[in-house]
C-alpha cells in the first residue's frame, strides 16, 4: 500500500493497492503460489523487451486489491542473466510493497543463499517456507519459528500444491503492507576482514554518491562493488564522483583478493553460503532416514544408461503422436464446419455491407487465416502445452537434458534443446514455444533459430510425395540427412556469432513431484490463451494480405517478377513462384497449388527430379509459415523474427539454386 | 619417489610447501621408505644447492625461486589434467601443440579462458596448500566418490555461476551418476543436486576424500 496518496504511482498501479512479488529459486514451486494466489486471474506475458516470462496477477482479500507479480526463477541476484537482472531490477526499483521469497524447505542451505541477498537489499520480506512436505517425506523437519527470529522476517511454512499456508501468507503480506508489522531484519555481516572493508565502503559511498544511495541501500552497493558487479559499476560511473569510489573499492578488492587468495566474488558467495549453511543448519533436524524410494527409483530408471533413452524415446514418441492424433482429430473436426459452412454464410453477410473486393478479401482472407490459426496451431498447441508443462512440472525435463546433453553440446546448446528440435518434427509452432525452457536468452535464440529449420509435418507431406514418390525414399531421407546437417552447420556457426559466453551446462536437477492436473491444466489455459492474443493477429493479417494479392492479381505479377530467380536462379518453371508465395500460408499448400496451376497431380510431367528436389528444398527451408512467424515474433520480438525468415528466404535461395547446377551433375549418370 | 631427480625435487618442493598444512616431517610426508633415504639426501641437497628451499630456524622451507618454481610446476601439473578433448582430434591437436610454453596464453587463446579467470586460478594456485597432486579434476571421481572443492580453471563467468550455485572452494561434494557418452555428471551438494556439463566439471578441481565406509 503506498503510504502517501500524493504520491504519483509508478507502474500503472492502482491506489490503495498492494503490489506483491514472488522471488525465489527455479523449482521451488514459485509459481505454484502464484497460481494459488491469483486463480485464472492472471497474464503472461513477456519482460519488456525481453524472452522472459512475465506473469502478473490480482486477487482480493478482505476488501483489498493485491497485485501479484511472479518474478523469473533465480538463484541469485547478481547481473549475470537476463532474469537475475529482470527480478533485481524489480525488487529494487519496482518498489513492491512486499517481496515473498520462496523456499524450498527441502534444500534450505542452497535457497537461503537468495534468501541472504534479499536482505541486503533491505526488501519488505515474508518467506514462504515451501514444500515442507516434501522436506518431511526427506525426513527433514524445519523449526518455522526459529528460522523467522533468526531471519527478523515472518516465515510461513506452505506446501503450495494442496493449497497449505495460503491464507496465512497473505495476512503476513497484508499485515506487512499495512505496517502492522515491523520488522527486525538481520543485518548479513561477512567475516571480519572483509567486513571492515564493506562498512569504510559504505561510509564512503554514503557520502560520496548521495544519490545512488538514495535509491539503493550503501550497503547493498558496497557488497555489490566488491562482488565486481558490472551493472552497479556502471551506475557509480554515472555519478560525479563515481571514478574515484570505484579506484577505492578496487583497493578493497586487492585487500580481500590478497587475503583469501580467491576473487571477491568468490569471497563474497563463499561468506553468503558460510552464513547460510550456519542459519538452516540451526533451524533444521534430521527426524528419520528419507523415505523417498518411489521418487528415487523413478530417477534411476529415467536417467539409466539404456533405460533413460528408452524411457525418452518412448516419451517423445508419446508426445509426439499424442499431439498429432489429438491434433489431427481436432483439425479435422473444426475444418468441415468453419469452411464449408461458416464461410458462405459470412461472405454473404459481408457482400452486402462491403463492396465485393474489399468484402472477398476480408472474409476469404481473414477466415482462412483464422482457419489456419485455429485447424493448424490450436489444436496442436493446446495438448502440446499440456504434456509440456507434466514434463515441466512433473522434473523430467532436467533428465533429458542430463541424458542428451552431450550429442547438443556440439550444437552449443543444452541438453533441453534436444525437446524441442525433435518436437520441431511435428510442428514448428509447437517446437519453437517450447523453447523457453532453456535458461538464457542467447540459447532460446538459438534454439528457436534451430528448430525452424527442422523439416515440420507439412513440410515432410511436401518432400515425401515430391521426391519420395518420383525419385524414391532413399532420396527423400538424402534430403533429411542434408537437413540435419545444416541444422548441425548453423547451430555451430550461430554458438560462434551469437554474443554472450556460453557457459556448459550447470543445472539444478529437482527431485521428482507429482504434478497436479489442475496446475497443468491452468497453465496450459492461460499459456494458449496467450498465444491466440499475439499470434492470432499475425496469421490473420498475414492471410489477409496473400488474400489481397491473389485477388488484386498481385501474386501473377510478383510471380512474373519473381521469374528470374524462379527460373532464373533455381531453374523451376515459372509457374512454382506462386505456390511459393502462398505456401507461407501453410507449407502444404505449396504442393496443392503446384498442382492447381500445372493442372496435373502427375509431377513427373512437369518437373524434372533435379527440379523436384530443388522445390523440396526451397519449400523446406524459406520463410517459415505464417503460424511460425506469429510465433517467432510472440517469442522473441519483430526484429528478431523477420531477420530469422530473411536468414531462412536467403538459405533457401542459395541451397536451391547451388543444389539446382550441382544436383544434374550426379543425375545425368 | 619414481622418475629422475627433476620430478624428484618438484615432489620435494610439493612437500615442503605443504609442510605447514601436514603434521609430520618431510619424509613423513614424502613417504620415504628406509631403502629410499639416500636418494632422498640426493634430491634434498639437489635442491639446497639450486637455492630452491632454505633452512630456518631448523625448518625448511621455500625460497623465492622454489615458490616460482612450485607455481611453474603446478600449472604444467593442471595442463596436464585439465579435460583436453578425447579421441583423435584431442589426441592430434595435443601433437601438434607439443610443449606448451606459456600456459598463460595457452589457455586463454586455447581454452578462452579470460583474464579474471586466469588471475584468480594464479592466486588460488599460489595460495594452494597441501600437495596439488592431491587434486583432481571433479569429472574424474566416479559415482559415489566424495571431494573438496580446491580450485577452479575457468572464466570468470563460469567461476561466480557455481560459487553461486553453491560450489564454492572448501565445500563437500560428491558424485551421484554420470550420464553415459561422457555426457555430464550429477553431483550432490549443499543438499540439493546439480547437473554439471562434463567440460564444467573437468574445470573444477576436487581434494578426493576416502569413501565413509572405507576402513582405511
Amino acid at each position: 500500500m503506498n503510504p502517501d496518496n500524493n504520491v504519483p504511482l509508478r507502474d500503472g498501479r492502482r491506489r490503495g493497492e498492494i503490489t506483491v512479488a514472488l522471488a525465489g529459486n527455479a523449482n521451488v514451486g514459485k509459481s505454484v503460489i502464484f497460481n494459488q494466489l491469483t486463480g485464472l486471474n492472471q497474464t503472461v506475458g513477456n519482460w519488456p523487451g525481453k524472452t522472459v516470462e512475465r506473469a502478473e496477477g490480482t486477487l482480493y482479500y478482505e476488501g483489498r486489491r493485491i497485485r501479484v507479480v511472479d518474478l523469473p526463477g533465480t538463484y541469485s541476484l547478481s547481473a549475470f542473466s537476463m532474469e537475475e537482472l529482470i527480478a533485481r531490477e524489480y525488487i529494487a526499483e519496482g518498489n513492491p510493497d512486499v517481496v515473498v521469497n520462496v523456499v524450498d524447505a527441502s534444500a534450505l542451505e542452497r535457497n537461503l543463499y537468495l534468501t541472504m541477498q534479499l536482505l541486503e537489499l533491505n526488501t519488505p520480506l515474508v518467506v514462504a517456507l515451501n514444500q515442507i512436505d516434501f522436506a518431511a517425506k526427506k525426513g527433514v523437519r524445519i523449526d518455522a519459528d526459529k528460522l523467522s527470529k533468526t531471519l527478523g522476517v515472518p516465515v510461513v511454512p506452505t506446501v503450495a500444491t494442496s493449497g497449505i499456508g495460503i491464507d496465512r501468507l497473505l495476512a503476513e503480506i497484508v499485515a506487512l503492507a499495512e505496517g502492522n508489522v515491523k520488522l527486525r531484519p538481520i543485518t548479513i555481516r561477512f567475516g571480519r576482514e572483509v567486513e571492515e572493508h564493506i562498512k569504510r565502503l559504505e561510509k564512503i559511498i554514503e557520502k560520496a554518491l548521495p544519490k545512488l544511495a538514495s535509491r539503493y541501500p550503501a550497503r547493498w552497493l558496497a557488497v555489490k562493488l566488491v562482488e565486481r558487479d558490472e551493472e552497479v559499476q556502471a551506475k557509480v560511473l554515472m555519478e560525479e564522483e563515481g571514478r574515484e569510489v570505484l579506484s577505492m573499492v578496487e583497493s578493497s578488492i586487492g585487500d580481500i583478493e590478497r587475503l583469501h587468495g580467491e576473487p571477491a566474488p568468490i569471497v563474497i558467495a563463499s561468506e553468503r553460503y558460510s552464513l547460510a549453511a550456519k542459519i538452516a543448519d540451526s533451524v533444521t533436524a534430521i527426524v528419520h532416514p528419507p523415505k523417498l524410494t518411489l521418487e528415487e527409483k523413478l530417477d534411476s530408471i529415467t536417467t539409466h544408461k539404456v533405460l533413460g533413452y528408452l524411457v525418452l524415446s518412448g516419451i517423445l514418441a508419446a508426445m509426439f503422436t499424442t499431439i498429432f492424433m489429438v491434433g489431427g482429430f481436432l483439425a479435422e473436426l473444426l475444418e468441415p464446419p468453419l469452411m464449408g459452412a461458416a464461410l458462405p454464410w459470412i461472405e454473404r453477410i459481408s457482400s452486402r455491407l462491403l463492396p465485393p473486393l474489399v468484402s472477398e478479401i476480408l472474409t476469404r482472407g481473414g477466415l482462412m487465416g483464422v482457419v489456419a490459426g485455429i485447424t493448424i496451431a490450436l489444436p496442436y498447441i493446446m495438448p502440446f502445452y499440456f504434456l509440456l508443462s507434466l514434463l515441466e512440472d512433473s522434473g523430467y525435463l532436467p533428465r533429458a537434458a542430463f541424458l542428451l546433453d552431450n550429442p547438443m553440446h556440439k550444437l552449443g546448446l543444452h541438453g533441453k534443446a534436444s525437446i524441442c528440435l525433435l518436437l520441431g518434427f511435428g510442428c514448428s509452432v509447437p517446437a519453437c514455444l517450447g523453447c523457453r525452457i532453456m535458461e538464457t536468452q542467447r540459447e532460446r535464440l538459438l534454439g528457436g533459430f534451430l528448430t525452424v529449420l527442422v523439416p515440420c509435418a507439412a513440410r515432410s507431406i511436401v518432400i515425401l510425395s515430391l521426391v519420395g514418390r518420383y525419385i524414391g525414399i532413399p532420396a527423400a531421407l538424402g534430403i533429411y540427412a542434408f537437413d540435419v546437417a545444416l541444422i548441425f552447420l548453423l547451430g555451430r556457426l550461430g554458438y560462434r556469432v551469437l554474443p554472450g559466453e556460453p557457459i556448459g551446462l550447470i543445472m539444478e536437477v529437482p527431485p521428482y513431484k507429482k504434478p497436479s492436473i489442475k496446475a497443468i491444466s491452468r497453465k496450459t489455459w492461460i499459456r494458449t490463451r496467450e498465444f491466440i492474443f499475439v499470434a492470432f493477429p499475425i496469421i490473420v493479417f498475414g492471410s489477409i494480405i496473400l488474400e489481397a494479392l491473389h485477388v488484386t492479381g498481385a501474386s501473377l505479377i510478383a510471380s512474373r517478377d519473381m521469374a528470374p530467380i524462379i527460373s532464373g536462379w533455381l531453374k523451376l518453371p515459372e509457374i512454382a513462384g506462386i505456390p511459393l508465395i502462398f505456401g507461407i500460408l501453410r507449407k502444404e499448400l505449396t504442393l496443392i497449388l503446384l498442382a492447381e496451376v500445372s493442372g496435373t497431380t502427375d509431377f513427373s510431367s512437369v518437373l524434372t527430379p533435379t527440379q523436384m528436389i530443388v522445390f523440396s528444398l526451397v519449400s523446406m527451408l524459406y520463410i517459415p509459415c505464417i503460424a511460425t512467424i506469429g510465433t517467432l515474433v510472440k517469442e522473441y520480438g519483430l526484429r528478431k523474427a523477420l531477420v530469422i525468415s530473411a536468414v531462412d528466404v536467403a538459405l533457401a535461395l542459395a541451397i536451391g539454386g547451388a543444389a539446382a547446377r550441382i544436383l544434374p551433375i550426379f543425375m545425368a549418370v | 619417489m619414481a622418475s629422475g631427480i627433476q620430478g624428484d625435487v618438484d615432489e620435494l618442493l610439493e612437500a615442503v610447501a605443504s609442510l605447514p598444512e601436514k603434521r609430520g616431517s618431510l619424509k613423513e610426508v614424502l613417504r620415504v621408505y628406509p631403502g629410499e633415504v639416500d636418494d632422498f639426501q640426493d634430491v634434498l641437497k639437489e635442491a639446497l644447492a639450486l637455492a630452491l628451499i632454505e633452512e630456518h630456524g631448523g625448518e625448511i622451507r621455500l625460497t623465492e625461486k622454489g615458490w616460482g618454481r612450485l607455481l611453474a610446476h603446478r600449472e604444467s601439473f593442471i595442463h596436464e589434467k585439465y579435460g583436453h578433448p578425447k579421441g583423435i582430434l584431442g589426441r592430434l591437436s595435443k601433437l601438434i601443440e607439443g610443449r606448451v610454453g606459456d600456459l598463460r596464453a595457452h589457455w586463454r587463446e586455447r581454452h578462452g579462458i579470460d583474464r579474471g579467470g586466469l588471475d584468480a586460478l594464479y592466486s588460488s594456485l599460489a595460495e594452494f596448500r597441501g600437495r596439488i597432486e592431491d587434486t583432481i579434476p571433479l569429472s574424474s571421481l566416479k559415482p559415489g566418490e566424495d571431494g573438496v572443492v580446491s580450485y577452479y580453471l575457468g572464466g570468470r563467468g563460469l567461476m561466480r555461476r557455481l560459487a553461486e550455485m553453491g560450489l564454492t572452494p572448501g565445500v563437500e561434494v560428491r558424485v551421484v551418476k554420470a550420464a553415459p557418452l561422457h555426457g555430464p555428471i550429477q553431483v550432490s551438494v549443499r543438499g540439493s543436486s546439480l547437473a554439471l556439463g562434463r567440460g564444467v566439471a573437468s574445470k573444477i578441481f576436487v581434494k578426493p576424500l576416502k569413501q565413509r565406509d572405507d576402513p582405511g
